[in-house]
């Protein structure tokens, strides 16, 4: 399913930022873990996701720092949450519940929808990355 | 475990904070790192797609060599990710998405990161450009419409005010006269030029006086002649009359051959074409016209003083005529001569009647009055805006619908003006700079700011009209504040630059008003006073009031100007007083101003009046103006002698 740009434009942001909420991740990681937790529904290409994180960065929600990973030796830009944006991520949940909730009650939506609801093998295969 | 790499702030525990910002270093490319994407590239070893793919998006960021190298080395582990996790090149490349959308995204994105001084800088000159842009485009606008266009002067103006004139019968033009007498005029002694023709018999200098009189005898006869005609009948023009002018010179006491040489440089620079802008008008005869009354002045005097009353009230009803003929055209300027000459004929008629009040015979003082009562003729506004119109033909575009804006050719006449006729050019920010420079920086610049052809001449037509308006109440009916007084705060105030054409042509409309209200009201007491004379050569004593006086010698008592009541009457040594309350509007019984103002008291309203009593000039207006009888005659100044 194809998501409208200006949908995907409010939505992408406070996906990353939810995703970096745990742990801080590098940007494949992102874009895999944002295809297959949402079943690829806010899969967004490369050349959208890079962009966005730096975005992030000039607003100060997210910063980031090069590190190695010990399996392959080999240097990764990490995304970390910021206190801004974490207080960000917490304003944009809240909205976002509220939308869900409104659209809940207007049957355009039903909350918990099953294709939304990560399957739990998928989660922890991308969550047991490098962090 | 982790490994921090130590370059691009990057540290072991993932510092936050001030400790990330101290620990980033200050060098732009680390020793040991590669300097270059390209480098990077090399390195990295990637599937050709790959490399190509990311080479081709950082080159197309155009981001700073720094920023190129993060973004080409996040990129990279990017894709060795992608590869390490089995995925092809293409479907890696495929998946990133269009290279062009992501370099432009990752260019803005990245532009945002950078310092916010540079960014504020950015924003400074990108706002610094659209400025100059929009005041380029602005510029080319006002500049291509000022110097594309240029102006129509589709009126003759001056064959349209001599249309009329021109078909006056000779017989009826007072000018061929008056020329004669100027071109007969003996130059005047310079002993008496200083206060000529207020020059009394006990002065020494009287009979240097007489003897120009005489010297004058066929000028005062052409005068005499010329002030009998209906008409002035002179067709005005912009050439200078040579004759003329070279008598000028000889009255002037120029050598003949500096004169010659003048009079040679006057009519080279005279305008030549056939439509010449009626600014550049002459009008000789104004100035004639107050000789030739100062002439008939004091020739009034002389013969009064030998009992030649004939002689005496022929000179004094001629001056009354050729301050007439000075109004001729309807232009307020002639009009202000009339003014000045019928204020001298009133004011010579009061010393004669009021030294000698048995000289003239009642038929001559009945003539007298009958003269001086045909003037002053009513402000003339009318021809004034063909001083407008003629200009605004000259200087701005026209669209056919009344409407136009300045032209090049325009501002230059404009400027030519501004630097001739005022001091301003003094204080013009453009001045000194040259005109090739004023003429391309000020003309559009003026031409935006600046009123239109419609705006200039509705503020004119709108300042005449509330003159007209203004004039044509009793002077005790108007309101505080002249139409002027908020035009001269407007045009002190900026509107100059905006309004250029109007501020110059406009003329001092109040002040003209109350000219004109200052001589009709000592134009009314003189009646009144010729009237109490009549009325004791017929009842033995002058009246006990001015109403006593009856209507077949006055037919009404002159109003005050000041308070649209009676001029009030009193006896003195058993002589008449007519007085005007004056600005005070109150009753000083007959008490002149403690310090008279030479020309008549100012015109104000009570209120401003009263602020005015407790100011400097107080001692003006604390007191009566005066009007009869004339103010006892200065003594003969010592200087002149």
């Amino acid at each position: 399913m194809r998501i409208e740009r200006e949908l995907m434009r409010g939505a992408g942001p406070v996906a990353v930022l939810k995703l970096l909420e745990k742990r801080d991740m590098y940007g494949y990681e992102l874009a895999e873990a944002l295809a297959s937790k949402t079943a690829g529904i806010l899969d967004m290409g490369q050349s959208t996701l890079y962009p966005l994180l730096y975005n992030l960065e000039s607003k100060g929600l997210i910063n980031s720092y090069w590190q190695s990973a010990p399996s392959t030796d080999r240097d990764r830009k990490y995304y970390r949450l910021t206190r801004d944006g974490r207080k960000r991520l917490a304003t944009d949940s809240e909205q976002w519940k509220a939308v869900a909730q409104a659209m809940s009650a207007l049957g355009v939506v039903k909350l918990l929808a099953p294709s939304l609801v990560q399957p739990p093998a998928m989660e922890s295969s991308i969550a047991g990355g490098e962090a | 475990m982790t490994r921090a790499n130590s370059h691009e702030g990057a540290t072991t525990a993932a510092p936050r904070g001030l400790m990330a910002f101290l620990s980033r270093p200050i060098t732009l490319f680390p020793p040991g790192l590669p300097h270059t994407p390209a480098d990077l590239l090399s390195d990295a070893a990637l599937p050709a797609p790959i490399s190509d793919l990311i080479q081709h998006v950082t080159r197309r960021t155009r981001l700073w060599p720094r920023e190129r190298l993060d973004v080409t080395r996040e990129l990279i582990a990017h894709f060795r990710d992608g590869v390490e996790a089995g995925r092809a090149p293409d479907e890696l490349v495929r998946d990133f998405g269009a290279p062009a959308d992501a370099a432009r995204l990752i260019r803005r994105a990245k532009r945002r990161c950078r310092p916010a001084a540079w960014r504020a800088a950015v924003r400074t000159l990108q706002a610094a450009l659209l400025l100059f842009a929009l005041i380029a485009a602005v510029y080319s606008f006002a500049a291509a419409r000022a110097f594309m266009s240029h102006p129509t002067i589709a009126r003759n103006y001056l064959d349209e005010l001599n249309a009329p004139i021109v078909k006056l019968p000779d017989s009826d033009r007072a000018w061929p006269l008056y020329r004669a007498a100027y071109l007969a005029l003996p130059p005047l002694p310079e002993e008496l030029s200083a206060d000529f023709p207020n020059i009394e018999p006990s002065d020494p200098r009287w009979p240097l006086a007489l003897d120009y009189l005489a010297a004058c005898d066929t000028s005062l006869d052409l005068v005499h002649q010329a002030a009998r005609k209906p008409t002035l009948g002179r067709a005005l023009s912009v050439t200078p009359d040579a004759e003329l002018e070279a008598h000028t010179q000889f009255l002037a006491g120029v050598e003949a051959d500096k004169a010659r040489e003048a009079v040679r440089l006057i009519m080279q620079y005279a305008p030549t074409e056939p439509n010449p802008p009626l600014v550049n008008l002459l009008l000789p005869h104004l100035g004639q016209g107050r000789h030739f009354a100062r002439i008939l002045a004091l020739d009034a005097r002389a013969a009064a003083i030998t009992n030649d009353s004939a002689r005496a009230a022929a000179d004094l009803e001629d001056m009354f005529r050729l301050a007439a003929h000075m109004s001729d055209n309807a232009f307020l300027i002639g009009s202000l001569v009339e003014l000045a000459i019928h204020a001298q004929a009133r004011q010579t008629l009061a010393q004669i009647l009021n030294d000698d009040p048995s000289l003239f015979a009642d038929e001559q003082l009945a003539s007298l009055a009958h003269a001086a009562s045909r003037g002053p003729s009513h402000i003339a506004l009318e021809s004034e805006t063909l001083w407008l119109e003629d200009i605004l033909q000259r200087v701005y575009s026209d669209d056919g619908q009344g409407d136009g804006h300045l032209t090049l050719d325009g501002a230059r006449l404009l400027r030519s003006y501004l630097t001739s006729w005022t001091s301003a050019a003094q204080t013009d920010p453009w001045h000194g700079v040259s005109d090739k420079v004023r003429d391309a920086f000020e003309v559009p610049f003026d031409s935006l700011v600046g009123a239109s052809r419609k705006e200039t001449r509705d503020l004119y037509a709108s300042m005449i009209s509330r003159t007209a308006a203004y004039a044509s109440l009793e002077a005790w009916n108007r309101p505080d504040l002249a139409p002027d007084a908020a035009f001269k705060q407007f045009m002190s105030q900026g509107g100059r630059s905006r309004y250029t054409i109007v501020w110059l042509l406009m003329p001092a409309l109040s002040n003209a008003v109350w000219s004109y209200d200052k001589a009709d009201q000592e134009r009314d007491a003189l009646l009144a006073a010729i009237a109490c004379e009549l009325y004791k050569r017929r009842f033995g004593e002058y009246p006990p009031s001015l109403d006593a006086l009856p209507t077949s010698i006055l037919a009404q008592s002159p109003l005050d100007m000041f308070d649209g009541k009676p001029l009030r009457y009193t006896l003195r040594d058993a002589k008449p007083v007519i007085y005007s309350l004056g600005p005070d509007r109150k009753d000083d019984h007959a008490r002149p101003f403690a310090k008279p103002n030479p020309g008549g008291p100012h015109w104000m309203s009570a209120s401003q009046a009263q602020a005015a009593l407790k100011g400097p000039t107080g001692a003006e207006i604390d007191g009566d103006w005066i009007l009869w009888p004339p103010e006892p005659r200065k003594p003969k100044s010592t200087d002149a002698q």
